[in-house]
């Protein structure tokens, strides 16, 4: 086990530029061949935004949530879900789309999932732009929390690193659990407080209790606690987070560790 | 040091009829159709400056020794270390992605070979004149024909100045002209006293550059050594 943990550990600290780098080209994939490039990234935001908004609109009035503008809260929410979605539907790919160049060309296979989730960081940038524009837009201006927005965000990445290093080995080569994993996704968005509130459920604390196991849902709530409520991390919820965050990384490394060697000649 | 050190390799591929049926095999070796004994003992050590040719029939093993070699797969069992940065003249325009530019793939390949910006920097107008497709350098790797692909492909490899390099039948690359240019840039590599491991079905080939052969057959080596002992064992078939 430690062999394979310093292994995966090493292989990302000497390979920093390369993911850096090829996170970049890797961004631009999707949309090299438009005309507004990125641009597109922009205005899916603002429509799945929009549609959201209406929806959660006609679903609930627009009473505040938890304190906060409905609409606010429900940009806060979604933001990192777009951030994690994206990994989780695209990103765990990452073996598979890669597969020309892990058949073809030396390279350290256990930093392609990572390289993956930079690609989608950097291109969901503009998701956050969209985000802070809407806050301003509404006066959270002076309820942002800069420090605390940036270890959640850091947080956030490194749970998606982590998802991504053990997810992307299975789906590489398992197809049936790719079709599995797919319709377990759709689930668990509606299981996140993304647009409802906990609010809702609070005569049946155990299913709140069980709903934080997801580790998302660490970071969602820490989202509005960065841009509007201010609160600060909870302890104990915070070490359960970066305990399953080494528990992950555990594992994640021991089957990359393992299954690296059979890429190559199988998929 | 040797270049090149090969202790008892073997090779398996083992064969299935559904894929799913390897994850079940990874913890319990069961459930394969039959097993491809790709590579079987094999023992080789290569030194600095040696250009080893290696002759066999088509899937003796030849290409799997050398994408072992090359990092891309891993032994089954046995030892392999390689010392130096392995350029591979295998599968030239892999790793190329259709919607960037020559351009941008050279960038892109390069700093999948590990290469920094800088570096990419100061061989990108050998690439250019070497690679010779002009106009098409900027424009979308699509619209190439697979002969220019291949060019760039060829060009970013010499010019990324491997320590070790592998070689397999790759002087079918592009026209005429370009096979002839790439067949010189070969030479001078086979020249420079890198190490090389050259595949080849081409006697003259072999003749001309290397100073060592190996036989390959059914996945061992049956001959190491002298090279017109060795073709013409190969060639008593």
């Amino acid at each position: 086990m430690i062999r394979a943990i310093s292994f995966v550990f090493n292989e990302h600290k000497e390979n920093l530029y390369r993911i850096w780098q090829l996170g970049k080209y890797h961004m631009q994939k999707q949309t090299i061949r438009t005309s507004l490039g990125i641009g597109w990234i922009f205005i899916h935001d603002l429509i799945y935004f929009a549609v959201f908004t209406i929806f959660r609109y006609l679903m609930a009035g627009s009473a505040q949530v938890e304190g906060m503008n409905f609409i606010v809260f429900l940009i806060t929410g979604l933001v990192p879900w777009f951030f994690m979605s994206e990994v989780i539907n695209n990103g765990s790919n990452a073996i598979k789309m890669n597969q020309a160049i892990i058949s073809s060309i030396k390279f350290p296979i256990t930093v392609i999932p990572t390289i993956e989730v930079m690609a989608i960081f950097l291109k969901r940038l503009f998701t956050l732009l969209v985000a802070f524009g809407i806050s301003i837009g509404f006066g959270y201006l002076s309820s942002f929390r800069p420090l605390l927005f940036l270890y959640y965000f850091f947080s956030m990445l490194i749970l998606m690193i982590l998802f991504n290093l053990i997810i992307s080995a299975f789906v590489a080569i398992s197809d049936d659990f790719n079709q599995l994993y797919l319709s377990i996704v759709r689930v668990i968005f509606f299981s996140m407080p993304i647009i409802w509130s906990f609010e809702t459920i609070t005569g049946l604390p155990w299913a709140i209790y069980i709903l934080k196991l997801n580790p998302m849902v660490y970071i969602i709530s820490g989202f509005r606690d960065a841009f509007v409520l201010g609160n600060a991390p909870d302890l104990q919820y915070t070490v359960y987070f970066w305990v399953l965050c080494l528990i992950m990384f555990a594992a994640g490394s021991m089957i990359q560790y393992r299954l690296r060697k059979y890429y190559s000649d199988f998929i | 040091m040797n270049a090149i050190e090969i202790k008892n390799l073997k090779k398996y591929y083992w064969l299935f009829k559904k894929d799913y049926k390897i994850i079940p095999w990874l913890f319990t070796k069961k459930g394969y159709v039959s097993i491809k004994k790709a590579l079987e003992d094999v023992t080789l050590t290569v030194g600095h400056g040696e250009v080893v040719g290696i002759i066999g029939k088509n899937g003796a093993g030849k290409s799997t020794l050398m994408k072992i070699v090359a990092g891309i797969t891993f032994p089954t069992e046995g030892q392999v270390s390689v010392n130096g940065k392995v350029g591979s003249l295998i599968n030239l325009s892999a790793g190329f992605f259709p919607d960037y530019t020559g351009r941008q793939n050279i960038y892109y390949k390069g700093k999948i070979m590990g290469m920094k910006e800088k570096q990419i920097d100061s061989i990108i107008n050998d690439i250019i004149e070497f690679a010779d497709i002009g106009q098409y350098f900027d424009l979308p790797l699509k619209t190439y024909s697979s002969g220019m692909a291949a060019r760039l492909g060829f060009s970013l490899a010499v010019f990324s100045d491997p320590d070790i390099l592998i070689v397999d039948e790759v002087f079918a690359v592009g026209d005429k002209d370009f096979q002839k240019k790439s067949f010189e840039k070969t030479s001078e590599m086979f020249k420079s006293g890198k190490s090389i491991l050259f595949a080849s079905h081409n006697d003259a080939q072999i003749k001309k550059f290397c100073n060592r052969v190996i036989v390959i057959t059914e996945g061992r080596i049956i001959f190491d050594g002298d090279v017109n002992e060795g073709l013409e064992l190969y060639n008593r078939g």
